[in-house]
């Protein structure tokens, strides 16, 4: 689905969050969301999501406009998982990637042989048919992450907005859900997600967007977007900019303030890798 | 599949126990008439005293208390789910509260009746209801489930009280007994007017919160979450405040407040049959029925010839039943 925000505002209340935000996004590209706590990055997956208006400007959805759109149709259209979410009751899994199915399902209405088979292929996609009769107590934070991501993906939804997949988790369940996220763009998903950690959004995302008080302060590829000037800017930190010698992805590099003072935030990147590893 | 087997298992049951209770309840009670007389007395009258005290006295009380029990448990559950806390219920919410007053402010006029009643009960309810809503809504326009369990406790103290002062202005020499009935609960005034009238509300109020089962399901998700799945939660809330505060203030107006039902009862079915509201709706319905049945006989048995108050005896196994359920289930559902 191509997504095109064309001069996005909001404001709570009258507090300016986002201002003149523009964007357009093709289908199975991976738009990475980052800059600093804020800085206005949920607030523009809630206004893509519906459940925000914007208050100037406007969104179209393959040429219509969000507004156009009932809450149950942008349902069908895009899965989200928001940040930190609680299941308020000890549901099994399988009953919560069910839940998928709300926006295609009358309110009596059973699920059929479609429903079931996109909800074995959700689960399927995110690896977590084993868990299918577990409650969702017993699982990790990672497995729990992967089944809040089947229930968008058993949505059969055109693109996914996901806010901080991977906070609070460890690395090996950060990989698998960013593999699983790329696997879905590959097949076509847009895929718009917020996330803080630079380098994990560098290395998965064919674009990002930094945003500093509700503007985007820089739009483009990664190594366009993440310089030392703008991450300064945003983020008030020296960092140095290097490539991942496996991957090829830009990394970000903390500086400490004494260091910075010295200028190594100009030092290029086989130097500041050799840094890195000295201390 | 076997989750299955273990629901159809468990509604046979309780379907077969509602059925039991309602036919036993007529047996029990200061004159005893043994079980196969008051079944023939219920299906063919004979004119006689123990006739007029199975039909007239002891069948209505039964299916009153029934239809009152099942209408608090509907309301607990729909209540938790909504709010995401096990410890909503209509009266720790304040709304039974509201209901009260709504009720002793109709009869203060003089216009009491078996529709006047819970009309009233049911204004006096939503102003609770919105009250609390309002109050334990934070800025973000969440609800935290503390503020709401306080402000619920606070609004039904405070409408206690003017119950109390409007019966005390009011009622004459039956003041302590009627604040009495309001305060603590009581089957005692059940006829059959009563039942027309609670019998409609509680089967509508059921078949209305069963079709947005799914949706309360969606909502275990969080607001966000089941707005990422089409659901609009503050149209929905709204509906099903309105639904619970109909329930819980229809059986207060013919019943006074009775605790504990619409908190324990989900509770238990939930450890049985799971969180699923498509089950757990209907389940808790027929256990709450049950329940406050027997509860009543057991208020008009125990110190036979004198009565109980109904809050009483649903207090005295609830209250200690929902503590050992908080202790043994650390972390569970409370957070």
């Amino acid at each position: 689905m191509r997504i095109s925000l064309q001069n996005l505002s909001f404001a709570y209340d009258s507090r300016p969050v986002l201002e003149g935000i523009t964007l357009e996004l093709g289908e199975g590209e991976i738009l990475a969301l980052v800059g600093p706590n804020g800085s206005g990055k949920s607030t523009l997956l809630r206004n893509l999501a519906g459940i925000l208006r914007p208050t100037a400007g406007s969104v179209y959805l393959d040429f219509k406009e969000l507004q156009k759109f009932t809450p149950r149709e942008l349902a069908r259209l895009f899965g989200a998982v928001e940040q930190e979410r609680h299941v308020g009751f000890d549901f099994t899994v399988r009953e919560l990637v069910e839940l998928g199915r709300l926006p295609y399902l009358g309110r009596l209405e059973r699920l059929g042989p479609e429903d079931r088979a996109a909800v074995w292929r959700a689960m399927a996609l995110t690896h977590i048919e084993e868990f299918a009769d577990r409650p969702i107590s017993t699982l990790s934070g990672g497995e729990r992450q992967r089944v809040f991501l089947a229930i968008a993906l058993a949505q059969e939804p055109k693109a996914l907005l996901l806010d901080e997949p991977t906070a609070h988790l460890d690395i090996n369940y950060q990989l698998e859900i960013m593999e699983i996220i790329r696997e879905r763009a590959r097949a076509g998903l847009t895929v718009i997600m917020a996330l803080h950690d630079l380098n994990l959004a560098a290395q998965y995302a064919d674009r990002m967007a930094l945003l500093h008080r509700g503007r985007v302060l820089a739009l483009g590829r990664p190594e366009e977007v993440l310089t030392p000037e703008r991450i300064k800017e945003a983020f008030g930190v020296e960092v140095a900019i290097t490539r991942s010698y496996p991957t090829g992805a830009v990394q970000v590099q903390l500086l400490p303030p004494a260091r910075a003072g010295q200028g190594l935030a100009r030092l290029g990147p086989d130097e500041g890798r050799d840094e890195d590893g000295g201390g | 599949m076997k989750g299955n087997k273990r629901k159809a298992l468990a509604f046979s049951i309780l379907a077969g126990l509602a059925l039991a209770s309602l036919i036993g309840a007529a047996t029990v009670g200061p004159v005893t008439i043994p079980l196969g007389k008051s079944l023939a007395l219920i299906f063919r009258p004979d004119g006689s005293l123990e006739s007029a005290i199975v039909r007239e006295i002891r069948l209505p009380r039964a299916l009153l208390g029934f239809a009152i029990g099942l209408a608090l448990a509907l309301a607990g559950a729909a209540l938790q789910g909504l709010f995401r806390n096990p410890l909503a219920d209509p009266y720790i919410l304040g709304i039974a509260g509201g209901a009260t007053t709504g009720a002793a402010v109709v009869i203060a006029l003089g216009w009491s009746g078996p529709l006047t009643l819970p009309l009233g009960a049911f204004l006096g309810g939503l102003l609770a209801a919105s009250l609390v809503y309002r109050l334990a809504k934070t800025r973000a326009g969440r609800t935290s489930p503390f503020s709401l369990i306080l402000a619920g406790v606070a609004l039904g103290a405070a409408f206690a009280s003017v119950t109390s002062f409007i019966i005390f202005f009011t009622a004459g020499d039956r003041r302590l007994s009627e604040i009495l009935f309001w305060g603590m609960g009581s089957l005692g005034r059940a006829n059959w007017p009563y039942l027309w009238a609670m019998l409609p509300v509680a089967a509508l109020g059921w078949l209305a919160l069963q079709v947005r089962a799914r949706e309360l399901n969606a909502l275990a998700l969080g607001e966000e979450g089941a707005q990422h799945l089409g659901l609009e939660p503050e149209r929905f809330k709204k509906a099903l405040l309105a639904l619970t505060t109909l329930l819980t203030s229809t059986a207060v107006a013919f019943a006074g407040t009775i605790g504990f039902v619409g908190l324990i009862t989900p509770h238990i079915i939930r450890l049985i049959l799971g969180p699923d509201h498509r089950f757990l709706l209907p389940a808790s319905a027929l256990a709450g029925g049950i329940f406050l049945v027997w509860a009543d006989a057991a208020a008009r048995t125990v110190l036979r010839p004198a009565e109980l108050p109904l809050g009483v005896i649903t207090a005295l196994v609830g209250a200690p039943f929902f503590l050992y359920l908080l202790r043994t289930r650390p972390g569970g559902e409370m957070r």
